[in-house]
C-alpha cells in the first residue's frame, strides 16, 4: 500500500482508513511524555491532516497543563476542521477564559459561524480581527464580503480596500476581492485561479469567486466552480475548501 | 547534624539542582550576581519563578552569548514552521527540514579545556576540586559508554558552557550551604528512548546509567529522560548516602523546576534542616583469618583505606583447631559497602564476611592552618556534644621535629607558645 503524505478528507470526515504514517520525528515525540512533545505531536499530526489523532494528542497534553490558551486554539481548530462544532466552540471559549488573545480566537470563531451559516455573527467575529496588517486585512475583507453577500448584509469593510495593500502571499484573497469590487472580471480571475498550480491559492480564489457568482444569480456556474475546487484535495483542511464542502453538502 | 535531603522523584538535571539549592539561600539574587561575575565565558545566569502542577519554585536559565543553549542548536537539522492559522481552521504548520552544515558553531570541549576554564575562575580550591571531580565522573562515564580513553572524550551536551555554569553553581551552593550530610532519594531516571547526537539511546542514557551504578534508581512510568549525566554526576559526587528522607527538622525548602512539563511536578525538591542526632549509619564488615601472612594483611588494609574505608583494624583471635589468627574489621559508609565486600574477598583468604550496621556519633571536624616560625602547621579542630578539641596534625609536627632535630613534645610546646 502506498504511503500517503496527507490524510484524506474521507479518512477524517468519513470512514475511509487513514493511510498516512508517522514520521520519524513523530515516533520520537510519542516516546516522550512531556507537554511540549505532546503538543508538537498534535501539531505534526494536524500538519498531516490527521486531526482525529491530533485531538487525542492535544487532550493528552491537556492532562499535563490545562492553562495554555494556545493549546485550546489548536484543539478548537482540529475540532472545527472535523466539524465537531460544539467541541470546537468549547475549546475556543476555554482559550478565551484563560486570557487567550481575542483576535486569535475571533478569526476561527468567524469561520465557526460561517460554517454554521450564521453570516451576521461570522462577520462580527471577522471584524474583531481589525485593525491588523494588510496581509491579514485582505483575508478579513474577503471573508467579510462573503458573509455580507450570503447574509444580505451591508458590507462596511469593502470600501477600505486599497490598490496598494501589501497583501504579501495573500494574492488569492486579493484576486477574489477585486472581482467583488468589479476591478476585474470573474472569468479572468477564474481562469487565472484554475491555472494556478498552487492548490491553496486556487481554492481560496475560486471559492470567493463562486460565492460572488452565486450572489450574482449564476448558481450553476458557482456550483461548477465549487466542484472544480473540491478536486484539489491536497489542501482540504483550508477554510475555503471546507466552506465549499459545507455548501455542497447542503445542496446534495 | 545539618542535613540536606534531595528528593529526586522526577530525576535531576544541573539546572534543577541549581534552582532547588538557590531557593535555600536567604538572598538568591546576591548569589546569582556572584555567579555572573565569575567570568564563565559568555555565560549569564538568571532565575525566574515557575509553577508546575500548582507548586511554585525557581527555574534557572543559562544563556551563552545571549542565547539559551538547547540540544536542537547542536543538530544540523532545523525546522522552519510557517503557520497559516488564518487560512485554516487549525494551526497548520509546514515544516521543512533544511541542512545547515557548518552554520552553527559546535562546542566540543575536552577535559583539558574544562580544566582550563575552571582553573581561571575566582573560586576556592575546594569548589574547583568539586567541579573537576564531577566532570571526571562524566568523562569516565562517557569513556565507558563510547569505549575511548578519558583523554579522548569530547563533551557534547555536557561540555556546553551551560553545563559548566550548572556544575559550578551547584558546587558553589553546596560549599555555601555546607551540609554535614547529603541524603538523596532513589532517583527516577525515566523510561523509553531519547535521540541525541550519538543516535538513539535507551533511557537512562548509557553515561547516566554508568554514573548511577550502585545507586538506587527506577524507571517509572514517564517516558522521558528525567536524569541527565550532569545531574547524575552531581548527585553521586555530593551524596553521603541514598535512601529515604531521614527524621529531620527542616529550616528551608527549595523547588528547582525543570523546563519540561509532565503529569507530575517536574522538580527537584531540596530540604535543608537538622537531623535529631549526629549519628550516621556505618557498616562494620568482619572476617576471621588464620592463613594469611602479616604482609598480606597489611597490603589488604592499604587497599581498604584507599577505597574509602573509615577504619580498618585487626585483633588477635584464637580460632578453631587451636590456630592463632586475626579478626579483621573494616568500617565504611553504607554506600561503599558493596565495593568493600568485593575488596575483602579479593585481598583476603576469607570465605565469608559478616556485617554489623552501627550508628556512629562524631564531632564535626575542620582543619585550620597556623602560621609558625617553622612554617604552616595544620590543626584539626573537633567540635560537638559540648566539647571542643584542638590537635596539631602529626605529619606537620613530625616534619618540624625532623627539620629542627628536636622531639615531637618540644615541637608541640614551642608551637603552643607561639600560638598563644
Amino acid at each position: 500500500m502506498q504511503e500517503m503524505r496527507y490524510a484524506s478528507i474521507d479518512s477524517q470526515l468519513g470512514n475511509a482508513p487513514c493511510l498516512c504514517e508517522d514520521t520519524e520525528e513523530m515516533f520520537w515525540l510519542r516516546e516522550s511524555d512531556d507537554y511540549e512533545s505532546r503538543v508538537k505531536l498534535g501539531n505534526l499530526l494536524s500538519g498531516q491532516y490527521r486531526f482525529r489523532e491530533a485531538i487525542d494528542a492535544y487532550h493528552s497534553a491537556e492532562i499535563i497543563r490545562a492553562d495554555d490558551p494556545m493549546l485550546y486554539v489548536r484543539l478548537g481548530g482540529a475540532y472545527l476542521t472535523l466539524r465537531h462544532f460544539t467541541e470546537a466552540k468549547k475549546a475556543y471559549a476555554k482559550s478565551r477564559s484563560l486570557n487567550g488573545n481575542e483576535k486569535t480566537i475571533a478569526y476561527p470563531m468567524g469561520v465557526w459561524h460561517y460554517l454554521q451559516r450564521d453570516y451576521e455573527a461570522a462577520s462580527g467575529n471577522f471584524t474583531k480581527v481589525l485593525p491588523c496588517g494588510d496581509e491579514m486585512g485582505i483575508a478579513i475583507l474577503y471573508w467579510n464580503s462573503l458573509c455580507c453577500m450570503r447574509g444580505n448584509l451591508p458590507d462596511k469593510l469593502i470600501g477600505t480596500y486599497r490598490d496598494d495593500m501589501s497583501v504579501g502571499h495573500h494574492t488569492a484573497y486579493q484576486s477574489a476581492v477585486e472581482v467583488i469590487l468589479g476591478k476585474r472580471t470573474a472569468d479572468e480571475a477564474l481562469d487565472q485561479a484554475e491555472q494556478d498550480k498552487n492548490d491553496l491559492n486556487a481554492v481560496v480564489a475560486m471559492y470567493g469567486i463562486a460565492v460572488y457568482l452565486e450572489y450574482a444569480g449564476k448558481t450553476e456556474e458557482a456550483r461548477n466552480v465549487k466542484e472544480s475546487l473540491l478536486r484539489r484535495e491536497s489542501v482540504w483542511p483550508c477554510i475555503p475548501y471546507l466552506a465549499a464542502w459545507n455548501d455542497m453538502k447542503k445542496t446534495e | 547534624m545539618k542535613t540536606l535531603y534531595l528528593d529526586c522523584g522526577m530525576g535531576a538535571a544541573g539546572d534543577m539542582l541549581t534552582a532547588a539549592l538557590i531557593e535555600l539561600l536567604p538572598n538568591k539574587e546576591e548569589f546569582l550576581d556572584e555567579l555572573n561575575s565569575l567570568g564563565i565565558p559568555g555565560v549569564t545566569i538568571s532565575s525566574k519563578a515557575a509553577t508546575k502542577c500548582g507548586i511554585q519554585g525557581t527555574q534557572i536559565t543559562v544563556k551563552v552569548h545571549g542565547e539559551e543553549e538547547t540540544e536542537e542548536m547542536h543538530s544540523h537539522d532545523h525546522e522552519h514552521g510557517h503557520s497559516h492559522d488564518h487560512e485554516h481552521g487549525h494551526s497548520h504548520s509546514h515544516d521543512h527540514d533544511h541542512s545547515h552544515a557548518g552554520e552553527h558553531t559546535h562546542h566540543h570541549n575536552s577535559m583539558h579545556d574544562i580544566e582550563h576554564i575552571i582553573e581561571k575562575l575566582p573560586i576556592s580550591g575546594k569548589v574547583k576540586a568539586d567541579i573537576l571531580a564531577v566532570y571526571s565522573l562524566i568523562a569516565e562515564a562517557e569513556s565507558d559508554a563510547h569505549g575511548v580513553p578519558v583523554t579522548e572524550i569530547h563533551f557534547h551536551e555536557v561540555g556546553m558552557m551551560d553545563a559548566v555554569a550548572d556544575i559550578t553553581a551547584v558546587c558553589m551552593l553546596m560549599d555555601r550551604l555546607s551540609p554535614e550530610q547529603v541524603v538523596v532519594s532513589p532517583i527516577h531516571v525515566g523510561s523509553g528512548h531519547v535521540k541525541c547526537a550519538h543516535g538513539i539511546l535507551p533511557v537512562p542514557a548509557p553515561a547516566t546509567a554508568y554514573i548511577l551504578r550502585g545507586i538506587p534508581i527506577y524507571g517509572g512510568g514517564i517516558k522521558s529522560e528525567l536524569c541527565t549525566p550532569t545531574g547524575a554526576a552531581l548527585l553521586k559526587h555530593f551524596a553521603t548516602r541514598f535512601g529515604d528522607m531521614p527524621v529531620m527538622r527542616t529550616t528551608a525548602i527549595g523547588y528547582g523546576m525543570g523546563k519540561k512539563d509532565f503529569t507530575a511536578a517536574n522538580c527537584v525538591r531540596a530540604l535543608l534542616g537538622e537531623t535529631d542526632d549526629s549519628g550516621d549509619m556505618i557498616s562494620e564488615l568482619l572476617c576471621n583469618l588464620d592463613d594469611m601472612t602479616a604482609e598480606a594483611i597489611g597490603f589488604a588494609e592499604e587497599q581498604f583505606f584507599a577505597a574509602g574505608a573509615l577504619e580498618v583494624y585487626a585483633v588477635p583471635a584464637q580460632m578453631k583447631k587451636s590456630r592463632p589468627g586475626i579478626l579483621l574489621a573494616v568500617m565504611c559508609h553504607e554506600k561503599d559497602k558493596d565495593q568493600m565486600i568485593r575488596l575483602i574477598f579479593k585481598h583476603t583468604t576469607t570465605l565469608g564476611v559478616r556485617e554489623n550496621i552501627s550508628r556512629r556519633y562524631t564531632l564535626a571536624r575542620s582543619i585550620e592552618t597556623v602560621a609558625t616560625e617553622y612554617g604552616e602547621v595544620r590543626k584539626k579542630v573537633s567540635v560537638g556534644y559540648g566539647v571542643t578539641r584542638e590537635k596539631y596534625e602529626f605529619d606537620s609536627l613530625a616534619r618540624i621535629a625532623r627539620e629542627q632535630k628536636i622531639s615531637l613534645a618540644e615541637v608541640v610546646e614551642r608551637i603552643g607558645k607561639q600560638a598563644k
